[in-house]
């Protein structure tokens, strides 16, 4: 540990606080350091809010130093039954839990809250305001005032945005002090800079044709940028420029803009804005993607914002991609990957051609100019090695440049023919090459499925091309194409960019079909990007003992990953700025190491500004930080006075004309489910009781008589649009007297379901309303609560309870139950959400299926017969076809 | 002079009461009559009356909706209380009224302008008659559609990165066995989003808390 480290763990031991570092400084050693103080002894400490990753990581290494198990983090998840989790909580130990959970039990009385040491919050920036962190700090401080709480966070550009943010986030986590630990602070740049710098900074340009695609990316985002502004007069992008539109994600600033009246702009907006966000993703794709990967990447996201013919969503197609310059994009990101025998370039480069007899196609897949670099960068290595063996570390992002560089590297040093293409390269272009004929005939059978009326000249067309296919072995060199197709794709007509990648697409089919000089290697297509061994086989360029090793950026877990590998040598091929830091700590914890490092970097080019901002944002933040911590005003926590409150209650005067009543605060009965929404800490804090338990028919019940179904606009349009709020109403009207739809709308945006502009002139059955007075009509006995935020849905909810009975927990979850197994489980939403959407699977059948089958995975085994004693033969016969139908496949004869 | 033709296609106005409410003026798509016997303001279908309220007048006369409610008799089988919300400061008012309509068997609808309040007329009238089939259950789309539908359930999937599945491993089977290496190496698909796809199908329906 550095000087300053003991500095940080120190203040934090002595005072509750929430502390904020600069990423890389080492803010997860500090976190297990810490949790280590509390091992030993009859401690009680919650850790919130750690992810999988990190849990992980902590118990390896308390094993690693010998701690024994009972001693080692605990850590709960939703498969630990209650039962077994309250014997937990009552043995005491340090305990990591998901909030869900911890909420809940909290609320249930299955944790001993008076007990508990402390409370430890981790990834810090992430707890918002009435979120359940902040309701079970609620909980634990009415209850117990003695036991600390300590945040942690690396992450100090999430306390920056929004109004006193850091104020509002001590005020959620119930703390007054916070400490900033930023990487100019003087004791971590005097601990820091006492270790040698050794850093070779590399900055590579980009080639010409990377540099064309992203000035055309640039423009097509220009573009869409001014469009969106155009329609709607209150966005306000200010210096829109080349240079900061690669690092200012104008995406997010437009949604952030917009999000007060999302759910009333029109779908042509809401289309802009998603396209910023994919322009910008493929910017990045740009620098880390190869070149055959960034094409196919670029006419998946073609593809699929494609309108089918005929299909009604063709008018809200993105507009980006019918500029000249999006033209220009995949021109360019073609000619990375191959040569048309009509391009220009065509003759000058001696790639390898392949050809169905009318068209020859040259391929001419480009290099990563960086791949080029790493080589250089290995053999100069190779030269300085002080001593064989000398361990070099490679870091990169993410996992598939990881497995590409180590193909790479392994490739390096087998011998290519003159104008071959690496073999990595090879290996990718037949990757490509197999998926384009994926798609073609994902596209055929989707066209086919969508009009097979309309346009029955040309499935018709497409069947025979298909049979013709079907006989033909894989590797086998056949001109398929008829001759009228191949017309089409060399004339010289204006095509709109959707037919050019469509021709696009049929030549890579052909070409499949006839391979060139791949031939041979073909048969195991499917193999190819699945084959590769994680285990880099024996590397001969460098002496034979040295160990190079690829590993991806992974924040926490890169602390140990330096200590363990003691490297000599460190390549960041991709940037990070938390990394450099890792590595000055590193340096400075190991003086007598000598370290060199390499950054690589794409000059001019997206990732060097993105990189520069992160670094310009993070001082930024801390500056501002600094700034609101001098002024801010954090008032005393108050602690609450019960018994004033009591007596307010006791005595309403609304109630029975002043009567007392001596029933404690009053209680509503929360579907766990409900725990994802900011209502419930909501209701806590405004004094009423709640139950947490699994509701099968509504989200909140008030009263023996009334049950609310809550929807926030989002979910109001959705469930309309699925039918689920008509089965929802359509139960709550079976078992409750006073079935309520409550429509809630967000806090800090507009309280009103449609625009006035948006209002055609006749009733359109398709509008909001519409559906709403469908709804009314359909159920007279639903209610309707309308309410401009949860604040004002508490207000609400304990009105109505002024004059009501208290609900009764254990009919409450009866109601609509068909077993006892339903009261007492819980759901995971998304699987739930994906099955409810198969075919054959319906409102009345789904709950027979997740009683049966464990997971999607186990349900995609069963075969039909299976399927059939379940939900019967014609779902089963629906289900079982969507699972297993075969999508981008040809047949095989 | 009510008529049977006055309960087919028109909206009964009580224009004793409302002769000066604006939103008159804008019931263009369907036609309206006199009808001064009526309990309600708007008898918008055979069954469903519609009382107005705007929350400017109900600042002034707090009074007025509580009799008009309580002067009510179950004529209708839905009674909609229709609140033009006209003024800023709407809470208290809306809070109340959102308990007066529930306690008093009213269904509260509320709408922001004149234009809106007119149109809710309109609508109730002309979809007297229709069958709640735009709010059921519907049969599936083709595979495309319901495959994209089915797979955007996980958080950050979009519809080019189903397309990218689809290319890469021909059905949602072979989406759901496919390896967390495997999906890493489709173009678009980070840690995160591999991660999501794959608990997404391992995670069980139910996490089932008692064993008995």
């Amino acid at each position: 540990m550095l000087e300053f480290h003991k500095q940080i763990l120190a203040d934090l031991v002595e005072e509750d606080a929430l502390l904020i570092m600069s990423p890389g400084l080492g803010l997860f050693k500090i976190f297990t350091s810490f949790l280590d103080l509390y091992t030993k002894g009859t401690h009680f400490v919650l850790v919130l809010n750690a992810n999988q990753a990190q849990e992980g990581v902590i118990v390896e290494k308390q094993a690693a130093m010998g701690v024994p198990p009972e001693e080692q983090l605990q850590i709960i998840h939703n498969e630990t039954t209650s039962e077994s989790r309250s014997a937990m909580y009552r043995n005491g130990g340090v305990f990591s839990v998901t909030s869900r959970i911890l909420a809940v039990d909290m609320l249930l009385d299955r944790v001993p809250t008076a007990m508990i040491s402390g409370v430890v919050l981790y990834n810090a920036h992430r707890i918002r305001s009435n979120s359940l962190e902040e309701l079970i700090l609620r909980i634990y401080r009415k209850e117990n005032e003695q036991g600390f709480i300590k945040a942690f966070s690396d992450v100090p550009e999430q306390f920056t945005t929004g109004f006193a943010p850091l104020e509002n986030t001590l005020k959620t986590l119930q703390l007054r002090k916070v400490h900033l630990w930023p990487r100019f602070q003087v004791l971590v740049s005097n601990n820091l800079s006492e270790a040698s710098a050794d850093v070779v900074e590399l900055r590579q340009p980009m080639t010409e044709k990377m540099d064309t695609i992203q000035k055309a990316l640039v423009e097509c985002m220009e573009i869409t940028l001014a469009e969106v502004r155009r329609q709607n007069s209150m966005v306000d992008v200010q210096d829109f420029t080349i240079e900061n539109s690669f690092f200012r994600s104008f995406d997010m600033i437009i949604r952030r803009q917009l999000d007060p009246i999302w759910h009333r702009i029109s779908p042509a907006t809401k289309q802009l804005v998603g396209d910023l966000s994919i322009l910008r993703r493929l910017l990045s794709s740009l620098t880390t993607y190869d070149p055959v990967s960034f094409f196919y990447q670029l006419q998946m996201v073609i593809t699929s914002n494609t309108a089918k013919d005929g299909a009604p969503t063709r008018q809200y197609q993105s507009q980006w991609l019918f500029l000249d310059a999006a033209d220009k994009a995949i021109t360019t990101a073609r000619k990375r990957v191959y040569l048309k025998q009509n391009d220009p370039e065509y003759d000058q480069n001696d790639g390898p051609t392949v050809s169905d007899g009318k068209i020859r196609l040259r391929l001419v897949p480009e290099e990563l100019p960086k791949w080029n670099l790493l080589h250089d960068i290995l053999n100069e290595i190779e030269q300085d090695m002080p001593e064989e063996g000398a361990p070099v570390l490679i870091l990169v992002d993410g996992a598939r440049t990881c497995s590409q560089l180590r193909q790479y590297i392994d490739g390096i040093n087998k011998p290519t023919n003159d104008g071959e293409p690496i073999p990595i390269l090879t290996r990718l272009i037949q990757w490509f090459f197999s998926l384009q004929k994926s798609i073609y005939q994902i596209q055929q059978e989707d066209s086919a499925s969508t009009n097979t009326s309309t346009t029955g000249s040309t499935s018709s067309s497409f069947n025979k091309s298909q049979t013709q296919r079907g006989s033909a072995p894989l590797n086998k060199r056949r001109r398929v194409r008829g001759g009228s197709a191949t017309s089409a794709v060399t004339s010289s007509r204006p095509r709109s960019i959707v037919e050019t990648f469509k021709t696009d697409v049929q030549e890579a089919v052909d070409l499949l079909n006839d391979p060139g000089p791949q031939e041979g290697k073909n048969e195991n297509d499917d193999d190819i990007m699945m084959g590769e061994d994680d285990i880099l086989p024996e590397f001969n360029l460098v002496s034979p003992g040295s160990i190079i090793s690829v590993q991806t950026y992974d924040n926490d877990v890169d602390e140990e990953l330096l200590e363990d590998l003691q490297p000599r040598f460190i390549i960041m091929y991709d940037p990070n700025p938390a990394f450099i830091r890792r590595v000055e700590v590193y340096r400075a914890m190991h003086p007598e190491l000598d370290v060199r490092v390499y950054f690589m970097i794409y000059e001019n080019s997206v990732e060097e500004q993105n990189y520069l901002s992160l670094i310009r944002k993070e001082k930024e933040a801390f500056e501002r930080l600094i700034r609101e911590k001098s002024i801010m005003a954090i008032p005393m926590p108050q602690r609450a006075t019960p018994q004033q409150d009591a007596f307010a209650r006791a005595v309403s005067s609304r109630v029975a004309g002043g009567q007392l009543r001596n029933k404690g605060p009053p209680l509503v009965i929360v579907d766990m489910r409900e725990f994802r929404s900011s209502l419930p800490p909501i209701l806590y804090a405004e004094g009423l009781k709640i139950i947490p338990c699994t509701l099968q028919v509504g989200d909140y019940i008030l009263s023996p008589t009334i049950c609310v179904e809550r929807k926030s606009i989002p979910d109001l349009i959705s469930s309309l649009n699925s039918g689920r709020l008509y089965t929802q109403c359509e139960n709550m009207c079976l078992h409750y007297d006073i079935p309520i739809l409550l429509i809630e709308f967000d806090e800090n945006k507009s309280f009103s379901l449609q625009s006035l502009s948006d209002m055609k002139s006749t009733v359109q059955l398709s509008d909001l309303s519409s559906k709403l007075v469908l709804v009314t009509l359909t159920f007279p006995k639903v209610k309707i609560i309308w309410s401009s935020s949860p604040h004002e849905t508490a207000a609400i909810f304990d009105d109505l309870k002024k004059a009501e009975e208290e609900p009764e927990v254990d009919k409450a979850v009866l109601v609509g139950a068909e077993s006892t197994d339903d009261v007492n489980s819980s759901y995971n939403m998304t699987p739930q959400d994906i099955l409810r959407s198969l075919p054959g699977v319906t409102s009345k059948n789904y709950k027979l299926l997740m009683n049966d089958v464990k997971n999607l995975q186990e349900l995609f085994k069963l075969s039909v017969d299976d399927l059939k004693k379940i939900i019967g033969a014609e779902p089963a016969k629906k289900l079982y076809e969507f699972i297993h139908h075969k999508t981008g496949l040809q047949e095989q004869s | 002079r009510r008529t049977a033709a006055g309960y087919g296609n028109t909206i009964l106005v009580n224009y004793s009461r409302q002769k000066d409410n604006p939103i008159l003026k804008l019931i263009h798509n369907v036609p309206w009559e006199h009808d001064d016997v009526i309990k309600c303001d708007f008898a918008v279908g055979k069954t469903t009356g519609v009382w107005f309220l705007s929350l400017r007048y109900h600042r002034l006369n707090p009074g007025y909706i509580h009799d008009r409610i309580g002067d009510a008799a179950r004529t209708y089988v839905l009674r909609i209380l229709l609140v033009h919300v006209d003024i800023d400061n709407f809470h208290e008012p809306l809070r109340e009224l959102n308990r007066t309509a529930i306690q008093n068997n009213f269904t509260l609808v509320l709408a922001w302008t004149k234009e809106e309040t007119a149109r809710y007329l309109e609508t109730f009238k002309v979809l007297e008659h229709t069958p709640p089939d735009m709010i059921r259950e519907k049969a599936k789309e083709d595979y495309a559609e319901t495959l994209e539908r089915c797979l955007t359930n996980i958080r950050s999937v979009n519809k080019t990165d189903v397309l990218t599945l689809r290319s890469h491993f021909h059905s949602l089977k072979g989406i759901a066995n496919a390896r967390a290496d495997q999906l890493a190496m489709c173009p678009g698909f980070g840690e995160q989003k591999v991660k999501r796809l794959q608990q997404a199908f391992v995670q069980p329906f139910i996490v089932k808390q008692k064993k008995k």
